[in-house]
């Protein structure tokens, strides 16, 4: 038996996939020193993630905090070293997040109807339907019971 | 987006496909952040890449994510603007390239040396760049010595601490601008308009009051910094409005207490009441009425104090490493240091480093400055971040300790332990290899 909920948001960056959600309840930094490029391992000073990976997931967070280099982090995380997320949602996707994510060419969504820290669980299947930059994202969660 | 005729034609591909290229990223990503239109630049403000095969082993521990970026435009040749209202500049790097082999440097002690491939790699960046048409600045305080925006200039920069200062000090507008559209910035001179560039996002939505008993004791440079974190923090993202300052306050206040904008404030932007070319007042801050409900802060000494102790994480007052620059010391910081070091002997345990920009560098090695701080053990060096380098393979067996809010929340979640500290416990601590906090007690 699995419970699923559907979430409707705004595509920041556009795109279309699936994957097991990380929810981090503190903002997040795609920098290269606190989510190495090479290991997609969070190494944040007094984060509560520290030590977990982002590989292939839908990384759930607040907004983005520290360094302008996230974007670069993120894209490259991604598309080069293949250790980066499938797609972020955000309560707000700050330009520093989005400008990796459209590099990138992964899903960015936020203004949801609902606040995704709280609706959504690491460990939920979440499905990202955005098919348009500022137009509507649908978001599906998918929790086991 | 609207675009201006010359923007239009570089989208048209009448100034080369470099500008196509660049151009049309732009307004995608000018789509998405809802801009209206693009900003004429007068700055930007970019890092240098670091250039190697993908093969290299070492290739995504060092690659900060710029290189593939810089790699189609250097293939077609491109330049940077030839705006000569348009200045491309850079950030720090991983090393003072001509001391690369030099030992007692970041790149080059007992826990670690930067192999050889990468050094090649960003000398190879370096004269890409420089190749580009690139002001080779590498200094994360272009403010003081290089680049000084002029009130109501736009500005695209890498560099958060240098984006606060240009908004809150110098009244210029720049955002903490994504590192991804910063190189098609540098080809056309042009960015979306967006952020705290646009009137309606500069304005302050969360007022500080600094108690006399702050105002009265500020007196180091990790006493600013603190200050700055601590309103930055609970800010929450909200730009803040700062009243009861001691002004006029020396540069490096300004430097350090704008800084934490890099960890703590996602929009670079603080009114400093009576000091910020657009907050003469506090309702002038605000665009014209204190809304109502505004939240407030009344900010004491203990909340600096917080702010040291919440900055140290070391397991015990052993230190490794002394670290003080991030941002880049000033010359008037270096003078400090040298004061404080004069005729003492750095413990052989203990690595002392001062991190500065390339103008300062040379300013203390005429002056005589920088000579006083070798001659004690420490090394002073330029146009380098060594929180850049990775330091999770120096081992966790490590203290550093720092004057660095933004170091310590930027760099600090990479194993090491962290000490937070005022200039002389810094120097005492190089000099007796333990650290103790005098500051506050």
């Amino acid at each position: 038996m699995s419970e699923q909920r559907i979430l409707k948001g705004v595509a920041r960056s556009k795109g279309h996939t699936a994957g097991e959600a990380l929810v981090s309840e503190q903002p997040l930094s795609w920098a290269p020193f606190t989510i190495p490029n090479d290991t997609g391992i969070i190494s944040i000073f007094g984060h509560k993630l520290t030590g977990q990976s982002v590989k292939d997931k839908i990384v759930v967070y607040p907004t983005v905090s520290g360094s302008t280099t996230g974007s670069i982090g993120l894209f490259f995380k991604v598309k080069e070293s293949k250790v980066g997320p499938r797609a972020i949602i955000c309560r707000k996707v700050h330009a520093i997040d989005l400008g990796g994510a459209i590099a990138a060419e992964i899903p960015a969504v936020d203004s949801l109807d609902a606040d995704p820290i709280h609706e959504i669980r690491t460990g939920d299947w979440v499905e990202i339907n955005a098919p348009q930059v500022g137009k509507q994202a649908i978001v599906t969660i998918t929790r086991k019971a | 987006m609207r675009l201006a005729p010359y923007e239009q034609e570089m989208l048209d591909g009448k100034h080369g496909e470099a500008k196509r290229i660049a151009m049309e990223r732009l307004v995608d990503f000018g789509v998405a952040v809802n801009a209206e239109e693009m900003a004429k630049l007068s700055n930007v403000h970019y890092g240098i890449c670091a250039l190697m095969p993908r093969s290299v082993p070492e290739y995504s521990k060092y690659e900060l994510g710029q290189g593939p970026l810089f790699e189609e435009f250097i293939e077609m040749g491109a330049k940077v603007t030839d705006d000569p209202t348009c200045l491309c500049t850079t950030d720090p790097l991983f090393l003072q390239l001509d001391k690369y082999a030099e030992p007692g440097y970041p790149w080059n002690h007992r826990h670690y040396k930067m192999p050889p491939v990468i050094y090649a790699a960003v000398e190879r960046g370096y004269e890409a760049c420089k190749e580009m048409g690139v002001i080779l600045t590498q200094s994360c305080t272009p403010q003081f010595n290089t680049v000084i925006p002029k009130k109501g200039e736009y500005v695209v920069s890498v560099e958060s601490s240098y984006a606060a200062y240009i908004n809150s000090i110098l009244g210029a507008r720049a955002n903490r601008e994504n590192t991804v559209t910063l190189i098609y910035a540098a080809i056309t001179g042009v960015h979306p308009k967006y952020g705290t560039m646009l009137d309606e996002n500069r304005r302050a939505q969360v007022i500080f009051e600094l108690a006399d008993e702050v105002k009265e004791n500020m007196v180091d440079p990790a006493d600013w910094a603190a200050l700055g974190a601590a309103m930055a923090i609970k800010s929450d993202n909200r730009v803040p409005a700062v009243l009861n300052l001691p002004l006029p306050i020396p540069n490096e206040a300004a430097k350090l207490l704008t800084a934490c904008a890099s960890p703590g404030m996602n929009d670079p932007m603080m009114h400093l009441i009576g000091l910020s070319p657009e907050s003469p007042t506090l309702e002038a801050a605000f665009g014209g009425k204190i809304p109502k409900d505004v939240d407030r802060f009344f900010i004491t000494l203990a909340d600096v104090k917080e702010i040291y102790q919440m900055l140290c994480s070391a397991k015990s007052d052993k230190v490794d490493i002394v670290h003080v620059g991030c941002p880049h010391l000033t010359y008037y910081e270096i003078r400090q240091m040298a004061r404080l070091i004069d005729g003492k002997k750095v413990n052989g345990n203990v690595y002392c480093w001062a991190q500065t920009d390339t103008p300062s560098y040379y300013l203390a090695h005429h002056h005589g400055e920088a000579q006083v701080i070798e001659r004690a053990g420490a090394k002073i060096y330029h146009s380098t971040c060594f929180g850049l380098l990775p330091l999770r393979d120096w081992g966790s067996d490590l203290n550093i300790a720092t004057n660095s809010f933004k170091g310590i929340k930027l760099f600090g979640g990479q194993g090491q332990g962290w000490m937070f500290g005022a200039m002389p416990d810094l120097i005492n601590a190089a000099v007796t290899g333990k650290f103790v906090s005098t500051r506050w007690q």
